[in-house]
Protein backbone atom coordinates (compact mmCIF):
# COMPACT_ATOMS: atom_id res chain seq x y z
CA UNK A 1 0.00 0.00 0.00
CA UNK A 2 1.19 3.32 -1.00
CA UNK A 3 1.78 5.92 1.54
CA UNK A 4 -0.01 9.23 0.24
CA UNK A 5 2.55 11.85 0.85
CA UNK A 6 1.70 15.95 1.93
CA UNK A 7 4.20 17.67 2.36
CA UNK A 8 7.64 16.97 0.76
CA UNK A 9 10.53 19.33 1.33
CA UNK A 10 13.64 18.76 -0.81
CA UNK A 11 16.94 21.08 -0.54
CA UNK A 12 14.89 24.20 1.23
CA UNK A 13 17.39 27.22 2.12
CA UNK A 14 15.94 30.15 2.80
CA UNK A 15 17.45 33.45 4.79
CA UNK A 16 14.52 35.46 6.12
CA UNK A 17 17.31 38.48 7.13
CA UNK A 18 20.88 38.77 7.38
CA UNK A 19 22.88 36.51 9.42
CA UNK A 20 19.90 33.95 9.74
CA UNK A 21 18.56 30.96 7.50
CA UNK A 22 16.57 27.79 7.82
CA UNK A 23 17.78 24.73 5.68
CA UNK A 24 16.01 21.24 5.46
CA UNK A 25 17.97 18.74 2.70
CA UNK A 26 15.10 16.23 2.64
CA UNK A 27 11.78 15.95 4.61
CA UNK A 28 8.41 13.93 3.78
CA UNK A 29 5.26 14.66 5.90
CA UNK A 30 2.29 12.41 5.80
CA UNK A 31 -0.82 12.17 7.22
CA UNK A 32 -0.10 12.16 11.12
CA UNK A 33 0.02 14.64 14.06
CA UNK A 34 4.03 16.58 14.35
CA UNK A 35 5.35 18.32 16.80
CA UNK A 36 7.73 21.37 15.93
CA UNK A 37 10.01 21.58 18.80
CA UNK A 38 12.72 23.48 19.53
CA UNK A 39 13.85 26.71 21.65
CA UNK A 40 13.30 30.32 20.83
CA UNK A 41 14.56 31.75 17.40
CA UNK A 42 15.21 27.99 16.27
CA UNK A 43 13.51 29.17 12.82
CA UNK A 44 10.38 27.10 13.21
CA UNK A 45 8.02 29.93 12.36
CA UNK A 46 10.37 30.77 9.79
CA UNK A 47 9.79 26.89 8.55
CA UNK A 48 6.16 27.08 8.93
CA UNK A 49 6.18 30.75 6.72
CA UNK A 50 7.95 28.72 3.55
CA UNK A 51 5.48 25.91 4.23
CA UNK A 52 2.35 27.95 4.63
CA UNK A 53 3.78 30.04 0.81
CA UNK A 54 5.11 33.20 2.21
CA UNK A 55 8.61 32.73 0.69
CA UNK A 56 8.21 32.77 -3.08
CA UNK A 57 12.08 31.75 -3.31
CA UNK A 58 11.49 28.25 -1.59
CA UNK A 59 8.47 27.30 -3.90
CA UNK A 60 10.80 25.08 -6.37
CA UNK A 61 11.77 23.44 -2.80
CA UNK A 62 7.82 22.42 -1.89
CA UNK A 63 5.73 20.22 -3.28
CA UNK A 64 1.97 19.41 -1.93
CA UNK A 65 0.30 16.43 -2.43
CA UNK A 66 3.03 15.58 -5.43
CA UNK A 67 2.55 19.19 -6.97
CA UNK A 68 5.28 21.46 -6.87
CA UNK A 69 4.53 24.41 -5.14
CA UNK A 70 5.69 26.93 -8.53
CA UNK A 71 2.70 25.23 -10.39
CA UNK A 72 0.48 25.90 -7.90
CA UNK A 73 -1.23 29.78 -7.51
CA UNK A 74 -1.37 31.00 -4.27
CA UNK A 75 -5.08 30.58 -4.20
CA UNK A 76 -4.71 27.00 -5.09
CA UNK A 77 -2.23 26.65 -1.88
CA UNK A 78 -4.35 27.98 -0.15
CA UNK A 79 -7.09 25.60 -0.51
CA UNK A 80 -4.45 22.96 -0.06
CA UNK A 81 -3.26 24.34 3.82
CA UNK A 82 -4.90 26.06 6.78
CA UNK A 83 -2.19 28.37 8.40
CA UNK A 84 -2.82 29.34 12.26
CA UNK A 85 -0.10 32.41 11.96
CA UNK A 86 1.35 33.19 15.57
CA UNK A 87 0.16 36.91 15.16
CA UNK A 88 -2.92 38.06 13.88
CA UNK A 89 -3.98 41.12 13.12
CA UNK A 90 -7.56 41.69 12.05
CA UNK A 91 -8.18 45.87 11.48
CA UNK A 92 -11.42 47.70 13.04
CA UNK A 93 -14.27 46.09 14.66
CA UNK A 94 -14.35 42.81 12.60
CA UNK A 95 -16.22 39.86 14.34
CA UNK A 96 -15.42 36.04 14.18
CA UNK A 97 -18.41 35.31 11.80
CA UNK A 98 -17.41 38.12 9.26
CA UNK A 99 -13.34 36.96 9.34
CA UNK A 100 -14.77 33.45 8.80
CA UNK A 101 -17.00 34.88 5.76
CA UNK A 102 -14.50 36.45 4.40
CA UNK A 103 -12.11 33.34 4.49
CA UNK A 104 -14.92 31.09 2.97
CA UNK A 105 -16.15 33.97 0.86
CA UNK A 106 -19.85 33.41 2.24
CA UNK A 107 -23.04 35.47 3.78
CA UNK A 108 -22.25 35.97 7.28
CA UNK A 109 -25.72 34.85 7.67
CA UNK A 110 -25.80 31.76 5.93
CA UNK A 111 -22.25 30.60 7.47
CA UNK A 112 -23.72 30.84 10.51
CA UNK A 113 -26.32 28.53 10.12
CA UNK A 114 -24.64 26.12 8.11
CA UNK A 115 -21.51 26.21 10.60
CA UNK A 116 -24.21 26.54 14.31
CA UNK A 117 -23.35 22.77 14.91
CA UNK A 118 -19.96 22.27 13.71
CA UNK A 119 -17.98 20.65 15.74
CA UNK A 120 -15.09 22.93 15.75
CA UNK A 121 -17.62 25.84 17.00
CA UNK A 122 -19.07 23.35 19.68
CA UNK A 123 -15.55 21.81 21.03
CA UNK A 124 -14.13 25.29 20.96
CA UNK A 125 -16.82 26.63 22.70
CA UNK A 126 -17.05 30.00 19.79
CA UNK A 127 -20.24 30.43 18.83
CA UNK A 128 -20.61 33.75 21.47
CA UNK A 129 -17.33 35.02 20.76
CA UNK A 130 -17.44 34.87 17.26
CA UNK A 131 -20.33 37.71 17.58
CA UNK A 132 -18.06 39.90 19.22
CA UNK A 133 -15.21 42.18 17.51
CA UNK A 134 -12.07 40.24 17.91
CA UNK A 135 -10.05 43.53 19.25
CA UNK A 136 -12.47 43.15 22.52
CA UNK A 137 -11.77 39.33 23.03
CA UNK A 138 -9.14 38.23 25.31
CA UNK A 139 -5.78 36.58 24.13
CA UNK A 140 -7.26 32.76 24.73
CA UNK A 141 -10.97 33.62 23.72
CA UNK A 142 -9.01 35.21 20.51
CA UNK A 143 -6.64 32.30 19.71
CA UNK A 144 -9.93 30.40 19.76
CA UNK A 145 -11.78 31.84 17.24
CA UNK A 146 -8.74 32.01 14.89
CA UNK A 147 -8.02 28.66 15.73
CA UNK A 148 -11.32 27.68 14.68
CA UNK A 149 -11.12 29.46 11.36
CA UNK A 150 -7.85 27.50 10.85
CA UNK A 151 -9.65 24.51 11.72
CA UNK A 152 -12.51 24.81 9.41
CA UNK A 153 -9.83 25.91 6.60
CA UNK A 154 -8.69 22.28 6.59
CA UNK A 155 -12.32 20.69 7.42
CA UNK A 156 -13.68 18.00 5.33
CA UNK A 157 -16.99 19.40 3.71
CA UNK A 158 -16.01 22.96 3.64
CA UNK A 159 -12.16 22.47 1.94
CA UNK A 160 -11.79 18.62 0.43
CA UNK A 161 -9.12 19.72 -1.08
CA UNK A 162 -6.81 20.36 2.02
CA UNK A 163 -4.27 18.55 2.99
CA UNK A 164 -2.27 20.28 5.51
CA UNK A 165 -2.77 21.72 8.67
CA UNK A 166 -0.09 24.06 9.90
CA UNK A 167 -0.37 25.97 13.37
CA UNK A 168 2.38 28.03 14.85
CA UNK A 169 2.15 28.04 18.47
CA UNK A 170 -1.49 26.66 19.05
CA UNK A 171 -2.07 26.11 22.61
CA UNK A 172 -0.50 29.81 23.30
CA UNK A 173 -3.89 31.27 25.63
CA UNK A 174 -5.95 28.17 25.78
CA UNK A 175 -6.89 27.41 28.88
CA UNK A 176 -6.48 23.24 29.86
CA UNK A 177 -10.09 22.69 28.62
CA UNK A 178 -10.01 23.72 25.19
CA UNK A 179 -6.42 22.45 25.14
CA UNK A 180 -7.14 19.18 26.08
CA UNK A 181 -10.28 19.47 23.16
CA UNK A 182 -7.83 20.96 20.82
CA UNK A 183 -5.24 18.05 21.17
CA UNK A 184 -8.24 15.01 20.77
CA UNK A 185 -9.70 16.63 17.77
CA UNK A 186 -6.02 17.01 15.97
CA UNK A 187 -5.21 13.42 16.77
CA UNK A 188 -8.48 12.97 14.68
CA UNK A 189 -8.27 15.17 11.96
CA UNK A 190 -4.22 13.77 11.60
CA UNK A 191 -5.61 10.51 10.19
CA UNK A 192 -6.76 12.13 6.91
CA UNK A 193 -4.21 15.39 6.62
CA UNK A 194 -0.76 16.07 7.65
CA UNK A 195 -1.03 18.56 10.84
CA UNK A 196 2.23 20.25 11.80
CA UNK A 197 2.53 21.63 14.86
CA UNK A 198 5.02 24.14 16.42
CA UNK A 199 4.74 24.58 20.43
CA UNK A 200 6.50 24.98 23.44
CA UNK A 201 4.78 21.79 25.55
CA UNK A 202 7.84 19.66 25.54
CA UNK A 203 6.00 17.25 28.36
CA UNK A 204 3.31 16.71 26.03
CA UNK A 205 5.49 15.94 22.91
CA UNK A 206 7.88 13.75 24.94
CA UNK A 207 4.43 11.46 26.35
CA UNK A 208 2.93 11.45 22.90
CA UNK A 209 3.45 8.58 20.56
CA UNK A 210 3.05 11.14 17.11
CA UNK A 211 5.89 12.21 15.38
CA UNK A 212 8.51 15.07 16.29
CA UNK A 213 10.65 17.30 14.58
CA UNK A 214 13.43 18.90 16.84
CA UNK A 215 15.11 22.33 14.89
CA UNK A 216 17.83 24.31 16.23
CA UNK A 217 19.52 26.96 14.31
CA UNK A 218 17.58 26.93 11.44
CA UNK A 219 18.12 23.43 10.53
CA UNK A 220 16.25 20.05 11.45
CA UNK A 221 18.59 18.07 14.47
CA UNK A 222 16.15 15.21 15.02
CA UNK A 223 13.38 13.22 13.21
CA UNK A 224 11.74 11.02 15.73
CA UNK A 225 8.52 8.34 15.01
CA UNK A 226 7.42 8.88 18.36
CA UNK A 227 7.70 11.24 21.46
CA UNK A 228 9.00 8.44 23.64
CA UNK A 229 11.81 7.79 21.18
CA UNK A 230 13.55 11.25 22.20
CA UNK A 231 16.52 11.08 24.55
CA UNK A 232 17.82 13.41 27.39
CA UNK A 233 20.81 13.79 25.06
CA UNK A 234 18.64 15.30 22.56
CA UNK A 235 16.60 17.78 24.85
CA UNK A 236 19.87 18.58 26.15
CA UNK A 237 21.39 19.51 22.60
CA UNK A 238 17.93 21.07 21.34
CA UNK A 239 17.04 23.44 24.32
CA UNK A 240 20.64 23.55 25.97
CA UNK A 241 19.63 22.18 29.22
CA UNK A 242 21.66 20.98 31.86
CA UNK A 243 20.89 17.09 31.99
CA UNK A 244 19.89 17.03 35.74
CA UNK A 245 16.88 19.44 35.00
CA UNK A 246 15.83 16.76 32.81
CA UNK A 247 13.93 14.20 35.63
CA UNK A 248 12.33 10.70 34.40
CA UNK A 249 9.40 11.24 37.16
CA UNK A 250 6.68 13.52 37.48
CA UNK A 251 6.54 15.20 40.81
CA UNK A 252 3.09 17.36 40.89
CA UNK A 253 1.06 15.95 43.39
CA UNK A 254 -1.77 16.10 40.31
CA UNK A 255 -1.62 15.83 36.63
CA UNK A 256 -3.87 16.50 33.70
CA UNK A 257 -3.89 13.67 31.47
CA UNK A 258 -3.12 14.88 28.18
CA UNK A 259 -4.42 11.61 26.56
CA UNK B 1 -33.37 44.82 3.41
CA UNK B 2 -34.01 45.47 6.84
CA UNK B 3 -35.66 48.25 8.63
CA UNK B 4 -32.41 50.20 9.35
CA UNK B 5 -31.28 50.42 5.94
CA UNK B 6 -34.84 51.26 4.84
CA UNK B 7 -34.92 54.01 7.55
CA UNK B 8 -31.55 55.46 6.57
CA UNK B 9 -32.47 55.54 2.48
CA UNK B 10 -36.07 57.06 3.45
CA UNK B 11 -34.00 59.59 5.47
CA UNK B 12 -31.37 60.07 2.57
CA UNK B 13 -34.44 60.54 -0.45
CA UNK B 14 -35.82 63.28 2.53
CA UNK B 15 -32.35 65.24 2.57
CA UNK B 16 -32.51 65.70 -0.98
CA UNK B 17 -36.46 66.61 -0.91
CA UNK B 18 -35.30 69.03 1.71
CA UNK B 19 -32.64 70.61 -0.06
CA UNK B 20 -34.13 71.31 -3.12
CA UNK B 21 -37.50 72.57 -2.08
CA UNK B 22 -36.51 74.34 1.12
CA UNK B 23 -34.92 77.66 1.70
CA UNK B 24 -34.82 78.87 5.22
CA UNK B 25 -32.76 82.31 5.58
CA UNK B 26 -30.27 81.64 2.62
CA UNK B 27 -32.87 80.93 0.35
CA UNK B 28 -36.72 80.91 -1.16
CA UNK B 29 -39.34 77.82 0.18
CA UNK B 30 -40.41 76.08 -3.00
CA UNK B 31 -43.73 74.11 -3.19
CA UNK B 32 -43.36 71.18 -5.91
CA UNK B 33 -47.11 71.55 -6.77
CA UNK B 34 -47.04 75.29 -7.63
CA UNK B 35 -43.79 75.97 -9.96
CA UNK B 36 -44.02 79.14 -11.67
CA UNK B 37 -40.56 80.52 -14.15
CA UNK B 38 -38.04 81.76 -10.85
CA UNK B 39 -39.26 78.48 -8.74
CA UNK B 40 -38.15 76.77 -11.95
CA UNK B 41 -34.35 78.34 -12.50
CA UNK B 42 -33.76 78.79 -8.85
CA UNK B 43 -34.98 74.82 -8.57
CA UNK B 44 -32.65 73.51 -12.21
CA UNK B 45 -30.47 76.14 -12.16
CA UNK B 46 -29.13 77.07 -8.77
CA UNK B 47 -30.17 73.99 -6.55
CA UNK B 48 -29.80 71.01 -9.16
CA UNK B 49 -26.34 71.42 -10.17
CA UNK B 50 -25.34 71.69 -6.46
CA UNK B 51 -27.29 68.94 -5.09
CA UNK B 52 -25.45 66.26 -8.26
CA UNK B 53 -22.46 68.23 -7.05
CA UNK B 54 -22.82 67.88 -3.80
CA UNK B 55 -23.95 63.92 -3.97
CA UNK B 56 -20.89 63.11 -6.73
CA UNK B 57 -18.76 64.85 -3.75
CA UNK B 58 -19.68 63.13 -0.86
CA UNK B 59 -19.79 59.75 -2.95
CA UNK B 60 -16.03 60.37 -3.51
CA UNK B 61 -14.84 61.40 0.10
CA UNK B 62 -16.92 58.38 1.76
CA UNK B 63 -15.66 55.51 -0.71
CA UNK B 64 -11.85 57.34 -0.52
CA UNK B 65 -11.89 57.58 3.33
CA UNK B 66 -12.86 54.57 3.56
CA UNK B 67 -10.51 52.76 0.77
CA UNK B 68 -7.91 54.82 2.70
CA UNK B 69 -8.72 54.00 6.43
CA UNK B 70 -9.32 50.13 5.20
CA UNK B 71 -5.50 49.96 2.82
CA UNK B 72 -3.74 52.23 5.22
CA UNK B 73 -4.87 50.03 8.57
CA UNK B 74 -5.68 53.03 10.03
CA UNK B 75 -8.96 54.64 11.79
CA UNK B 76 -7.83 58.34 11.27
CA UNK B 77 -7.08 58.03 7.70
CA UNK B 78 -9.15 60.35 5.37
CA UNK B 79 -8.42 61.69 1.97
CA UNK B 80 -5.92 64.38 3.53
CA UNK B 81 -3.59 62.14 5.85
CA UNK B 82 -1.34 60.75 2.88
CA UNK B 83 -1.09 64.93 1.66
CA UNK B 84 -2.96 63.92 -1.62
CA UNK B 85 -5.90 66.44 -0.64
CA UNK B 86 -3.58 69.06 -0.26
CA UNK B 87 -1.26 68.74 -3.29
CA UNK B 88 -4.40 68.69 -5.58
CA UNK B 89 -6.02 71.50 -4.34
CA UNK B 90 -2.17 73.52 -4.43
CA UNK B 91 -2.07 72.16 -7.45
CA UNK B 92 -5.72 73.48 -9.20
CA UNK B 93 -4.77 76.82 -7.50
CA UNK B 94 -1.53 77.13 -9.24
CA UNK B 95 -3.15 76.02 -12.30
CA UNK B 96 -5.93 79.03 -12.18
CA UNK B 97 -3.42 81.33 -11.09
CA UNK B 98 -1.71 80.55 -14.36
CA UNK B 99 -4.61 80.38 -16.52
CA UNK B 100 -6.77 83.37 -15.18
CA UNK B 101 -3.08 85.68 -15.45
CA UNK B 102 -3.04 84.16 -19.49
CA UNK B 103 -6.88 85.25 -19.84
CA UNK B 104 -7.99 81.50 -19.80
CA UNK B 105 -11.34 80.33 -19.43
CA UNK B 106 -10.64 78.47 -16.29
CA UNK B 107 -13.87 75.46 -15.98
CA UNK B 108 -14.43 72.58 -13.95
CA UNK B 109 -12.70 70.67 -16.38
CA UNK B 110 -9.36 72.02 -16.26
CA UNK B 111 -9.82 72.35 -12.12
CA UNK B 112 -10.08 68.38 -12.11
CA UNK B 113 -7.20 67.99 -14.76
CA UNK B 114 -4.95 69.99 -12.48
CA UNK B 115 -6.30 68.33 -9.49
CA UNK B 116 -5.82 64.85 -10.90
CA UNK B 117 -1.98 65.87 -11.89
CA UNK B 118 -1.84 66.91 -8.50
CA UNK B 119 -3.10 63.50 -6.55
CA UNK B 120 -1.00 61.45 -9.22
CA UNK B 121 1.90 63.30 -8.32
CA UNK B 122 1.52 63.06 -4.45
CA UNK B 123 0.38 59.40 -5.05
CA UNK B 124 3.51 58.76 -7.21
CA UNK B 125 5.68 60.26 -4.71
CA UNK B 126 4.13 58.17 -2.01
CA UNK B 127 4.86 54.65 -3.90
CA UNK B 128 8.28 55.93 -4.71
CA UNK B 129 8.98 56.68 -0.88
CA UNK B 130 7.38 53.85 0.15
CA UNK B 131 9.41 51.75 -2.32
CA UNK B 132 13.05 53.75 -0.64
CA UNK B 133 11.85 52.76 2.53
CA UNK B 134 11.65 48.78 1.52
CA UNK B 135 7.97 47.95 1.62
CA UNK B 136 4.29 48.32 0.44
CA UNK B 137 3.13 48.38 3.86
CA UNK B 138 0.71 50.51 5.29
CA UNK B 139 2.86 52.07 7.37
CA UNK B 140 5.26 52.90 5.24
CA UNK B 141 2.95 54.84 3.32
CA UNK B 142 1.67 56.71 6.15
CA UNK B 143 4.81 57.78 6.44
CA UNK B 144 5.41 59.14 3.09
CA UNK B 145 2.18 60.61 2.88
CA UNK B 146 3.29 62.80 6.19
CA UNK B 147 6.57 63.86 4.61
CA UNK B 148 3.92 64.73 1.71
CA UNK B 149 1.85 66.70 3.87
CA UNK B 150 4.28 68.46 5.46
CA UNK B 151 6.09 69.79 1.96
CA UNK B 152 2.70 70.85 0.89
CA UNK B 153 1.72 72.54 3.85
CA UNK B 154 5.34 74.31 3.60
CA UNK B 155 4.76 75.15 0.02
CA UNK B 156 0.88 76.85 0.92
CA UNK B 157 2.83 78.73 3.55
CA UNK B 158 4.93 80.44 1.17
CA UNK B 159 2.18 81.47 -1.28
CA UNK B 160 0.24 82.51 1.36
CA UNK B 161 2.87 84.10 2.94
CA UNK B 162 3.67 86.41 -0.57
CA UNK B 163 0.05 86.64 -1.35
CA UNK B 164 -1.66 90.31 -1.26
CA UNK B 165 -5.31 90.50 0.71
CA UNK B 166 -7.30 89.03 -2.18
CA UNK B 167 -5.65 86.78 -3.35
CA UNK B 168 -5.78 85.28 0.22
CA UNK B 169 -9.24 85.74 0.67
CA UNK B 170 -9.33 83.72 -2.80
CA UNK B 171 -6.98 81.11 -1.60
CA UNK B 172 -8.99 80.81 1.61
CA UNK B 173 -12.49 80.57 0.61
CA UNK B 174 -11.27 77.83 -1.75
CA UNK B 175 -9.40 75.73 0.84
CA UNK B 176 -12.84 75.77 2.84
CA UNK B 177 -14.74 74.55 0.07
CA UNK B 178 -17.77 75.67 -2.55
CA UNK B 179 -19.86 74.32 -5.33
CA UNK B 180 -20.09 77.56 -6.88
CA UNK B 181 -18.41 77.02 -10.15
CA UNK B 182 -19.88 73.45 -11.06
CA UNK B 183 -22.32 73.60 -14.15
CA UNK B 184 -25.06 70.55 -14.28
CA UNK B 185 -23.17 68.84 -17.56
CA UNK B 186 -19.10 68.55 -15.21
CA UNK B 187 -21.65 67.28 -12.18
CA UNK B 188 -23.20 64.67 -14.13
CA UNK B 189 -19.93 63.64 -16.13
CA UNK B 190 -18.36 63.54 -12.63
CA UNK B 191 -21.07 61.29 -11.28
CA UNK B 192 -20.82 58.99 -13.79
CA UNK B 193 -17.00 58.57 -13.35
CA UNK B 194 -17.74 58.31 -9.76
CA UNK B 195 -20.55 55.59 -10.57
CA UNK B 196 -17.88 53.88 -12.92
CA UNK B 197 -15.11 53.63 -9.96
CA UNK B 198 -17.49 52.23 -7.36
CA UNK B 199 -18.71 49.37 -9.83
CA UNK B 200 -14.88 48.49 -10.14
CA UNK B 201 -14.04 48.79 -6.52
CA UNK B 202 -17.17 46.38 -6.53
CA UNK B 203 -15.69 44.09 -8.54
CA UNK B 204 -13.03 43.69 -5.88
CA UNK B 205 -14.85 43.56 -2.94
CA UNK B 206 -13.72 40.15 -2.04
CA UNK B 207 -9.71 40.78 -2.42
CA UNK B 208 -10.50 43.90 -0.12
CA UNK B 209 -12.42 42.00 2.33
CA UNK B 210 -9.27 40.32 3.01
CA UNK B 211 -7.50 43.50 3.99
CA UNK B 212 -9.20 43.49 7.08
CA UNK B 213 -7.83 40.87 8.53
CA UNK B 214 -4.31 41.80 7.50
CA UNK B 215 -1.91 41.64 4.78
CA UNK B 216 -0.02 38.39 5.93
CA UNK B 217 -3.57 36.72 6.38
CA UNK B 218 -4.46 38.30 2.71
CA UNK B 219 -1.03 37.03 1.18
CA UNK B 220 -1.96 33.32 3.07
CA UNK B 221 -5.51 33.51 1.36
CA UNK B 222 -4.00 34.00 -2.23
CA UNK B 223 -4.54 37.47 -2.65
CA UNK B 224 -1.58 40.20 -4.33
CA UNK B 225 -1.81 42.80 -1.13
CA UNK B 226 0.87 44.98 -2.91
CA UNK B 227 -0.80 45.35 -6.48
CA UNK B 228 -4.46 45.81 -4.89
CA UNK B 229 -2.89 48.40 -1.98
CA UNK B 230 -1.27 50.69 -5.29
CA UNK B 231 -4.68 50.02 -7.50
CA UNK B 232 -7.19 51.12 -4.80
CA UNK B 233 -4.65 53.60 -3.24
CA UNK B 234 -4.30 54.88 -7.01
CA UNK B 235 -8.12 55.05 -7.45
CA UNK B 236 -8.46 56.88 -3.89
CA UNK B 237 -6.30 59.22 -5.15
CA UNK B 238 -8.42 59.70 -8.16
CA UNK B 239 -11.35 59.80 -6.29
CA UNK B 240 -9.73 62.75 -4.13
CA UNK B 241 -9.03 64.70 -7.04
CA UNK B 242 -12.90 64.77 -8.49
CA UNK B 243 -13.85 65.77 -4.60
CA UNK B 244 -10.98 68.62 -4.57
CA UNK B 245 -11.73 69.52 -8.22
CA UNK B 246 -15.65 69.70 -7.37
CA UNK B 247 -15.63 71.49 -3.80
CA UNK B 248 -12.03 72.32 -2.46
CA UNK B 249 -11.27 70.39 0.93
CA UNK B 250 -14.34 69.19 2.37
CA UNK B 251 -13.41 67.76 5.99
CA UNK B 252 -14.60 64.70 8.33
CA UNK B 253 -16.85 63.91 5.91
CA UNK B 254 -13.80 61.53 4.20
CA UNK B 255 -13.34 60.28 8.35
CA UNK B 256 -16.87 59.92 9.37
CA UNK B 257 -18.70 58.45 6.91
CA UNK B 258 -16.78 55.30 6.56
CA UNK B 259 -17.21 54.89 10.34
CA UNK B 260 -20.89 55.25 10.62
CA UNK B 261 -21.31 52.81 7.61
CA UNK B 262 -19.19 50.48 9.04
CA UNK B 263 -20.87 50.70 12.31
CA UNK B 264 -24.40 50.35 11.26
CA UNK B 265 -24.16 48.43 7.98
CA UNK B 266 -21.12 45.98 9.03
CA UNK B 267 -17.83 45.34 7.35
CA UNK B 268 -18.09 43.88 4.47
CA UNK B 269 -17.09 44.97 0.99
CA UNK B 270 -19.73 43.97 -1.22
CA UNK B 271 -22.66 45.48 0.72
CA UNK B 272 -20.76 48.31 1.95
CA UNK B 273 -19.55 50.17 -0.74
CA UNK B 274 -22.92 51.15 -2.17
CA UNK B 275 -23.96 52.03 1.03
CA UNK B 276 -20.93 54.57 1.24
CA UNK B 277 -22.29 56.16 -1.75
CA UNK B 278 -25.89 56.53 -0.34
CA UNK B 279 -25.06 57.76 3.14
CA UNK B 280 -21.67 59.83 1.73
CA UNK B 281 -23.89 61.54 -0.95
CA UNK B 282 -26.56 62.39 1.75
CA UNK B 283 -24.73 63.65 3.84
CA UNK B 284 -22.90 66.04 1.68
CA UNK B 285 -26.27 67.05 0.33
CA UNK B 286 -27.19 68.04 3.94
CA UNK B 287 -23.80 70.30 4.56
CA UNK B 288 -24.58 72.09 0.66
CA UNK B 289 -28.49 72.54 1.80
CA UNK B 290 -27.14 74.01 5.68
CA UNK B 291 -24.37 76.06 4.19
CA UNK B 292 -26.82 78.09 1.66
CA UNK B 293 -29.83 78.25 3.81
CA UNK B 294 -28.64 78.93 7.31
CA UNK B 295 -27.93 82.49 6.69
CA UNK B 296 -28.60 84.78 4.76
CA UNK B 297 -24.81 84.08 2.71
CA UNK B 298 -23.36 81.00 1.55
CA UNK B 299 -21.24 79.55 3.97
CA UNK B 300 -17.97 77.63 3.33
CA UNK B 301 -18.34 73.91 3.14
CA UNK B 302 -15.72 73.16 5.20
CA UNK B 303 -16.58 75.53 7.78
CA UNK B 304 -20.06 73.53 8.03
CA UNK B 305 -19.01 70.15 7.87
CA UNK B 306 -16.21 70.48 10.70
CA UNK B 307 -18.94 72.32 12.73
CA UNK B 308 -21.23 69.54 12.43
CA UNK B 309 -18.53 67.21 11.95
CA UNK B 310 -16.22 67.80 15.15
CA UNK B 311 -19.13 67.19 17.69
CA UNK B 312 -20.75 64.26 16.32
CA UNK B 313 -17.69 62.77 16.56
CA UNK B 314 -17.02 62.92 19.72
CA UNK B 315 -20.95 61.63 20.14
CA UNK B 316 -19.78 58.42 18.32
CA UNK B 317 -17.01 57.88 20.18
CA UNK B 318 -18.47 58.39 23.90
CA UNK B 319 -21.22 56.12 22.41
CA UNK B 320 -19.82 53.36 21.02
CA UNK B 321 -16.09 53.15 21.81
CA UNK B 322 -16.04 54.41 25.52
CA UNK B 323 -13.82 52.08 27.66
CA UNK B 324 -12.40 50.18 24.70
CA UNK B 325 -9.42 52.07 24.08
CA UNK B 326 -9.27 50.76 20.05
CA UNK B 327 -11.01 51.17 17.03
Amino acid sequence: MTVQVCLNIANLNVTPYLGFSVGIANLQLTPGFYHLLGANGAGKSTLLDCIAGLYCETYDALSIANDVYSSLSLQQLARRRAYLTQQNQAHFAITGYEMLAICFDSDKKHLKEALSHHPVISGLEVENLLEKPLQFLSGGERQRCYLCAALLGCDEILKPEASLLLLDEPFTGLDIKHTLWLVNYLQQISERICVLASHHEVNFALKSQNPCLLMKNGSLIGEFKAGRDIKIAHLVDCFELNSAQISYENNAYYQISWN
Amino acid sequence: MNKQVIFIYGMGFLVVLLSLFVGLNGGKNILPWHLNEIDKVILFDLRMPKIITAITVGMCLAIAGHLFQLLLANPLAEPSLLGISGIASLSVILGAAGLISASFDFSVFYMFLFALCGAALAISLIFFIAKKLGSFASLAIILAGICITTITSAISSWFIFYSNNDQLRVFSVWMLGSFEHVTVKSAVVMLLVTAAITWFLKRRSRLLNFVYLGDRTATLHGVNVKRLRIECLSVAALLTAIAVSLGGIVAFVGLLVPHACRMMFGNDNKYLLTKLCFVGAAVMVFIEFLSRSLMSTNLPLALVSASLGGPLFIWVLFKHFAHRGQM
